[in-house]
Formats: C-alpha cells, sequence, structure tokens
C-alpha cells in the first residue's frame, strides 16, 4: 500500500513532465492552463503558464475570468497537491531533495513576497519581470533555445542561468527549496490548501507523536501538527512513513477538520520533541 | 440604396440646405448654401431588414465587484465554520469564470500570448532601447543590393525588441529604395505568419524578419545587423 502511493505519485509526475512536453507531438499552443509552474516559452510546451499568463494580464488590464476560473478549479481538486503530484519543477525539486531539513515558518512566506512582487512589477514595469529571472524559464527555455540558434550567451541569458544554478544549489541543500520559499504558483495554490478536496486526515486518537511523518516530509513540516497548512504539498509521505496509519490521503471536501488538539495535549503533558 | 426603400431603380440627386450662422460680437449674419448628392437606387437584393439591437451593458466594475463580494461571503463564511458554502461559493467562481471568461475570448487570449514567444519578454534577449545605427560598411553593402527585396517584419503590439528590429528594417530600405517592407502584426495575423514559416516548434516568435523572394527567416534582434546583411545576400 505504502509503497504503491509512492508509485502513484510518481506515474502522475511523470504525466505532468509528459503534458509539460507534450509538444514533441507536434500540436501547438492549447487553451489550457498548466497546474504548476511551466515556461509557455519551452519549445515543447502545449500549455500556458499560470504565473506568466498573469503577469500579461496585468499588463493588458485584463480582468482575469478564465485565470481565476482555472486557478480555483485546480485549487479546489487538490491545493498544493499539484506541486507534489504534478509539477515537473516540483519533480526536479524532488529528485533533488538530498537533505529534508526543518522549514523556516517565517521564511515559508517569502513565496507570497514573490507573488505579490511578480504581480505588482508586471504592473510597474508593463513587462513580465518575473520571467526574465525564472529559473524554470532558464530551464525550459533560455537553454533550448540557445541549442535552437535563438538565443545567444547574453546577459539575459546568464541571468537565467544565475538563478537556475542558485535555486539547483539550494534544492540541494533544503528539499524543495523552490516550493517552500520561492514559488509564486506555489503560493497561489496554498490559497486553496484547507478547502481543497485532496487533503491530509489525521486520526488524533492513532497518532503516537513517534515524529516518523516529520522526518519523511519533504517540506520540513510536522505533519502531526500541522497538516495542510501553505506549505503542505500533499504529496503523501508522510502517510507511508506513519507506522500506526494515522495520516490519511484522502480525496472529500474538509466539511469537518479536526481541530490541532495533539498540538495542544502534548503541551499540556509537557512531553518533548517528535 | 436599394429598390426595397420603395423608389424605382433610377439614379435620383438630392439636395441639401445648409443655413450657416456666423455671429461676430453681437453682429450675426447668415449664409444659405446647398449641396447636391447623386444617389443611385438599384435593384439589387438588400436581404432581410436587421433592426440593430441596442444592448445595454453592465458596468465594467459590476461583474468584478459581485466576485469581490462572493470572495468576502466565502472568507467569512469560512471563519464562522459555514464550509459547505464555501464550496458553493468557489463553485461559482469557477462555473462563471469560465462562462463569461470564454465568452469574452479569454481562453484565446491565453493560448495566443502562450502560442507567442517574444525574445525578450521571456529573458531570451535584452531589450534595446536606443534606436540602431547602421555602420558605415553595412550601408555600403546595402547600396549595392541591385534587385527589388521585399522584407517583411512579424512583430507584436506588446513585444518591447520588435520596435529594434522594425526602426533596422526602415533604415535598411532608407539607405536603398529596392529594399520595400511590410509589417506584421501576430497577434491578429497568425495564419500569415504560419504561412511563412515564422514559427519554430510550433510557437511563432517575435521580432522575425522575413526576406518574401526566398522565404529566409531571422529571429531576434541579436547581432541584427551582420545577420540582416546576410539575409538580404550581402553579409561578409
Amino acid at each position: 500500500m505504502r509503497f504503491r502511493l509512492t508509485f502513484v505519485r510518481r506515474i502522475s509526475q511523470g504525466f505532468g513532465l509528459l503534458l509539460g512536453l507534450f509538444g514533441f507531438t507536434g500540436i501547438g499552443m492549447t487553451h489550457i492552463i498548466f497546474p504548476g509552474l511551466h515556461c509557455y516559452a519551452c519549445p515543447l510546451a502545449v500549455t500556458v503558464c499560470p504565473i506568466g499568463l498573469a503577469q500579461n494580464l496585468v499588463i493588458y488590464g485584463t480582468v482575469p475570468y478564465f485565470w481565476v476560473a482555472t486557478i480555483v478549479a485546480y485549487g479546489l481538486i487538490a491545493g498544493r497537491g499539484f506541486c507534489g503530484w504534478f509539477c515537473p519543477f516540483g519533480t526536479l525539486n524532488d529528485l533533488l531533495s538530498f537533505r529534508k531539513v526543518r522549514i523556516n515558518g517565517i521564511a515559508s512566506y517569502s513565496k507570497y513576497v514573490v507573488l505579490v512582487g511578480t504581480i505588482v512589477a508586471a504592473w510597474a514595469f508593463a513587462d513580465t519581470m518575473f520571467c526574465k529571472l525564472c529559473p524554470v524559464g532558464g530551464l525550459e527555455a533560455s537553454i533550448p533555445y540557445f541549442f535552437l540558434g535563438v538565443a545567444s550567451i547574453n546577459r539575459p541569458f546568464l541571468v537565467h542561468l544565475g538563478t537556475l544554478v542558485a535555486t539547483l544549489a539550494g534544492m540541494a541543500i533544503i528539499s524543495r527549496f523552490w516550493c517552500r520559499y520561492l514559488c509564486p504558483m506555489g503560493a497561489l495554490l496554498s490559497l486553496f490548501n484547507r478547502v481543497s478536496f485532496l487533503h491530509l486526515k489525521l486520526d488524533t486518537n492513532r497518532c503516537s507523536r513517534c515524529g516518523e511523518c516529520a522526518r519523511a516530509c519533504p517540506m520540513g513540516l510536522k505533519p502531526h501538527e500541522e497538516y495542510d497548512t501553505h506549505n503542505c504539498i500533499k504529496c503523501g509521505e508522510c502517510t507511508t512513513a506513519c507506522p500506526l496509519d494515522a495520516l490519511e490521503l484522502t480525496f472529500s471536501p474538509q466539511i469537518e477538520r479536526p481541530k490541532p488538539r495533539a498540538k495542544r495535549a502534548f503541551l499540556r503533558l509537557g512531553r518533548n520533541g517528535d | 440604396m436599394s429598390a426595397a426603400s420603395g423608389l424605382a431603380p433610377l439614379t435620383y440627386t438630392l439636395t441639401l440646405s445648409i443655413l450657416y450662422t456666423y455671429c461676430i460680437e453681437v453682429s450675426c449674419f447668415q449664409i444659405a448654401d446647398e449641396i447636391t448628392i447623386p444617389v443611385t437606387v438599384t435593384t439589387t437584393a438588400a436581404g432581410p431588414v436587421h433592426h440593430e439591437v441596442v444592448r445595454r451593458s453592465l458596468p465594467a466594475w459590476v461583474i468584478p465587484g459581485i466576485g469581490l463580494l462572493l470572495l468576502g461571503v466565502g472568507i467569512g463564511l469560512w471563519a464562522s465554520g459555514f464550509r459547505l458554502p464555501v464550496y458553493f461559493v468557489l463553485l461559482v467562481f469557477v462555473v462563471g469564470g469560465f462562462v463569461y471568461g470564454i465568452r469574452l475570448g479569454q481562453h484565446e487570449q491565453a493560448q495566443g500570448i502562450g502560442a507567442v514567444l517574444c525574445t525578450s519578454c521571456v529573458g531570451i534577449e535584452a531589450v534595446q532601447h536606443a534606436p540602431p545605427r547602421l555602420s558605415p560598411a553595412a550601408r555600403a553593402a546595402l547600396g549595392r543590393i541591385d534587385h527589388e527585396v521585399e522584407l517583411v517584419v512579424f512583430y507584436a503590439p506588446w513585444c518591447h525588441t520588435c520596435p529594434f528590429a522594425e526602426e533596422m528594417v526602415k533604415a535598411a530600405a532608407q539607405v536603398n529604395p529596392r529594399i520595400s517592407y511590410k509589417f506584421v502584426n501576430v497577434d491578429t495575423d497568425r495564419e500569415i505568419a504560419a504561412a511563412h514559416g515564422v514559427i519554430r516548434n510550433q510557437r511563432t516568435i517575435v521580432p522575425a524578419i522575413l526576406r518574401a523572394d526566398t522565404g529566409a527567416v531571422i529571429f531576434g534582434i541579436r547581432n541584427l545587423e551582420p545577420r540582416l546583411l546576410e539575409l538580404l545576400g550581402v553579409g561578409g
């Protein structure tokens, strides 16, 4: 069962990569907004980057009905689950997740600063400023177009390469570094984490607070205390790690949510650690 | 005007009388003038008469306002612990947003944004703000062109790099009048871009300069002068 969840997630991530690179089939750009961070300038992209599109809509002064509907739909289905299950850049983060260190709670709000900064910069400069720094653009557009003869080694190319190298280094040092602290798409989807159909369910009666889930979490969370917070990517690694099956990944409306009693009980008892 | 208007199919002359009134301080005077307008009534079928329906459109702020109101209601419901109605509110956002957005053609807009690659927008090239200046060697090379050449510049209005390419082509045409040019907006004329092969990997790349007689295309603005000369067959 545990093996199956990880296997299914890898298959799903493979589908995310396939959708991202579906241009190899020869079909052109579609109307679909990608449920993750994926550069639409990628030569093989057939879907539109939600962040790139948002910037363009701000520049045009368009009230983004279609965009909002898409983002709310994605948020409602899985929230940040798309980060854990679908996003190709998230998959790359996974592949480089060597050190599962604890998350810095306050620093994790920086992704909202990136999101707001992206929108404000697009409005202020009437240009897609985030795209010029985006490491995904460096990986999926600058490098391929360099080999296609469209891009050359110039300042924008080096800036892209610089942000990409810095992000990759960050990922190697801190697992899911980009997803934790910098991803504007993750920030958007995280707004729906508490209402998304895909969510974690904690059985507080079963939980022994052993901390196995915290050790497995690539985002550095303590799932037995803070599940489905804005940082949770609903990857389900905690459910497979839990020896008592206290955590479960489920797909249903979050009508009833157990309050985080575990933490309060834990504090009352004065016990220590995970 | 067609015969369906009740007139026999002939050429009529309409006379329009105009009365001008000029006033200088308190003194006013008038000039009467007449204009004759020939009008031909034909027997061509005019088809059904269409009465233009004047639609009362809502002020631009109404629908976003409703959206924000719903958002406030949703957040309020969530904070109050009423979770099921929040799903209803979110579903209204999804269905309403898709229906109204698609009605406005926003899905096409999204596809258009994704399908056109502006090299400077995604940071493949730097934006050149200074207008291009042709070097003396380039001017001499351009002057050697002794046959008619047409260049087509493919651009997008929102592309920050495109003006540089446009100005470069204009400058070349000024040096040698045998070089003609035209501009094609890929936002509105994507079919022309597709027909001329200004698409690479399913994506229209702007700016692009096409030499009409050979079909050769160059993309972007990096090292544009030597590449343009090469496109025109007078490169080093």
